[in-house]
């Protein structure tokens, strides 16, 4: 292909403009990417990609399921592009794909990892023909961005390319039907014996057939529109699983997965069924490049998860469990406050709101849409062992005002002026301290925990 | 009391499912009906007292469109008989004359107002919106993908002081018409606004309403009043 002036002054500047961020020891990873596009607006278009390349989108898990893959082939010393340090949108994509490439942007790399922002999928996609597409789940996101689940369905259907073999979330409809003429390998986990069905999500962003429009039949659900469902009128049904976690067992992390007849078990990286979705979906993508289920299997023994989205800190017989539930993505909240009120071994719960409220660093222009959290199942969190709900920051009276349409009792809620009191008003007789943060407040959270754990640590020695 | 959400199953995009929770909150004694894509809407022949619709998808506007033509000058007699109305988000649209899509191009609606609606999937609309209304002032915030042109004056449900009206050039917002009352702001308008929310179940019970949880969103109401009245720019990316 041959390649415009335009294209090689944005790749020189692009990478003066990372080498003098790295020298400066600041995050490179955004704005190089923003330079090529202002000079050169199609610059992905004349950048070559890597031999093999392995995208991941989905509004839930795709930055673990990224991270997963990449971990797997670390650990088989092979070396990667990819986005990890940086953003899943256009400029993030392109300066992944700059290491990637040599300094006039020809291939380098073998292999590449790219997440990509399902909303960017329409500045990507025209570009970057990834072999292989994971789509970890589809629900509705961000209002503001994403609007809702058939506009983000309408932009992956017209822009993912035809050649991409699509690896879906089999249990999830919406993802499975994506792009009917791709070719496709469903992931999902079987119904356990004796699983909860969760019937009362308030969203629910599938309940018409996508054939005929007449209610489908709900046989399973998991959560939301994830489950088995079948259209009474027309017949059509939810897709058979190609890869699929046979057997589950959370309370001993293992897991047995089973596909084409095989099976195998496999370490169940994490404690909740989310965690058992990345990890098929992971598995997936490794089968399709032909390992076998028993090497995929003995790699897995060597991970762990990213800290940043489930890590806990034991404090004698108390704990600090921080877990990322991601601002603006009621789904996401929804099924952290689920898999609380599992939780019951936890003992006495406190859980800090610190998920949204400490955002306005970003844009304090701004002041946020709450609607999200009135899609937000904030009812799971009305359980006997959560004792204390705490909310500080810009909109901790509408978290009180969510909470209480909730059901949640009042003496139950504690209103903060300031941060530092959220950790002051833990009750002593707490065991465990949840700690909700966004992926906006990696940082605040992290010392928060560390507060939170040195104050566990005085109560304790008292 | 008999409340009837049309299409909830579409209809309550962008946290407006929380309306309805309040509503059957406040009145627990109300009959709500939660009627499908597959029924008759029950306020076209039978008494209910309010009647209540949120935001939905393009596809399903067009689709609920279809539903309700054959029954627009039914819906026209109860608007004026006085019926109670609260129509919130996009489902404002289906009461204009049009909605002109990028992909199917234009469709007619309901022709009840006469405003016509215009959507950019690609250009994505966020602001707050406050204003004013009967000495209240009103809050929430608009995320979509439209703007709605046509006379609103004569039928205008509030004025904005910061944000936009149905276009950005305006400043009217929503349609009242005797008691049908809708603004293409979410919030859950109820749940954002407890002042106006006393003022209309007042005026729907037809005795004073008690609020549950009153002094929580009055708590949020007022944070919020405060901090939009601080906010230099109402419009957001």
């Amino acid at each position: 292909m041959k390649r415009p002036i335009r294209f090689y002054v944005a790749i020189f500047m692009a990478r003066s403009a990372r080498f003098l961020l790295k020298k400066l020891k600041r995050n490179a990873t955004h704005f190089p990417g923003q330079v090529a596009r202002t000079i050169c607006f199609d610059f992905l278009k004349y950048l070559q990609q890597p031999t093999h390349l392995i995208g991941v989108t989905g509004t839930n898990g795709k930055t673990t399921v990224s991270n997963m893959i990449l971990d797997v082939f670390k650990a088989q010393r092979i070396e990667v592009a990819n986005n990890k340090l940086g953003s899943n949108i256009t400029e993030g994509v392109i300066t992944a794909l700059l290491d990637a490439t040599t300094f006039f942007g020809n291939r380098k790399s073998e292999w590449g990892v790219l997440e990509i922002d399902e909303r960017a999928s329409l500045r990507i996609f025209p570009y970057i023909k990834p072999d292989v597409l994971v789509v970890t789940n589809l629900f509705r996101d961000s209002y503001k961005r994403n609007a809702h689940i058939e506009f983000i369905v309408d932009l992956l259907n017209k822009y993912i390319p035809e050649t991409t073999h699509l690896i879906v979330n089999g249990d999830d409809l919406i993802a499975s039907m994506l792009c009917a003429p791709n070719s496709r390998t469903t992931f999902g986990i079987l119904p356990q014996e004796n699983e909860l069905q969760v019937r009362d999500s308030i969203i629910n962003d599938l309940v018409y057939c996508p054939n005929c429009e007449n209610r489908l039949t709900r046989d399973f659900v998991r959560y939301h529109h994830v489950g088995i469902h079948h259209c009474e009128s027309c017949g059509f049904k939810s897709l058979p699983l190609d890869v699929y976690v046979k057997t589950l067992d959370v309370a001993l992390r293992r897991m047995v997965v089973e596909s084409k007849g095989v099976s195998c078990e496999f370490r169940l990286v994490g404690s909740n069924i989310t965690d058992a979705y990345n990890m098929i979906a992971m598995i997936s993508v490794f089968l399709h490049y032909g390992k076998t289920l028993s090497e995929i299997s003995s790699i897995v023994d060597t991970l762990s998860i990213v800290e940043s989205r489930f890590d806990e800190i034991v404090v004698g017989n108390k704990r600090v469990i921080g877990l990322l539930a991601k601002d603006q993505n009621p789904v996401a909240n929804s099924r952290v406050f689920d898999f609380i009120r599992r939780e019951t071994s936890w003992g006495k719960v406190a859980i800090l709101f610190a998920n949204e409220v400490y955002a306005h660093v970003d844009n304090p222009d701004e002041v946020e849409n709450m609607a999200w959290i009135y899609d937000t199942d904030m009812e799971y969190l009305n359980q006997e062992h959560v004792s204390q709900l705490i909310v500080g920051g810009h909109r901790r009276y509408d978290f009180y005002a969510r909470m209480r349409m909730a059901g949640i009792p009042k003496s139950k809620i504690v209103i903060v002026d300031k941060e530092e009191d959220e950790i002051r008003m833990i009750d002593s007789s707490i065991d465990t301290v949840v700690l909700l943060y966004s992926t906006k407040n990696i940082p605040i959270a992290n010392r928060m925990k560390k507060e939170i754990a040195k104050h566990l640590v005085s109560e304790v020695n008292v | 009391m008999i409340i009837e959400c049309l299409f909830p199953s579409v209809a309550s995009l962008f946290g407006e499912h929380g309306n309805i929770t309040y509503l059957k909150q406040t009145f627990p004694q109300a009959t709500v009906y939660e009627t499908d894509l597959s029924e008759s809407p029950r306020f076209l022949s039978e008494k209910v007292d309010l009647v209540y619709m949120g935001p939905m998808s393009e596809r399903a506007q067009r689709k609920i469109i279809d539903l309700l033509m054959p029954y627009r000058l039914r819906i026209k007699e109860r608007m004026d008989e006085g019926n109670y109305f609260l129509i919130t988000g996009n489902a404002v649209d289906i009461f204009g004359t049009s909605i002109e899509y990028e992909d199917v191009g234009v469709v007619k609606a309901l022709d009840l107002f006469p405003f016509t609606t215009k959507l950019k999937m690609l250009a994505r609309f966020n602001c707050m919106v406050m204003g004013e209304f009967e000495h209240m002032t009103l809050v929430g915030h608009k995320t979509q993908f439209s703007m709605s042109y046509g006379d609103f004056k004569e039928h205008m449900f509030f004025k904005v002081s910061k944000g936009i009206g149905m276009n950005s050039s305006i400043m009217e917002e929503g349609i009242r018409y005797h008691n049908f009352f809708a603004t293409q702001m979410i919030g859950p308008m109820f749940v954002l606004n407890p002042h106006f929310t006393q003022w209309f179940f007042n005026r729907l019970a037809n005795q004073e309403v008690t609020l549950p949880y009153k002094e929580a969103l009055l708590l949020a109401y007022e944070q919020r009043v405060k901090d939009f009245t601080l906010v230099n720019e109402a419009i957001y990316e």
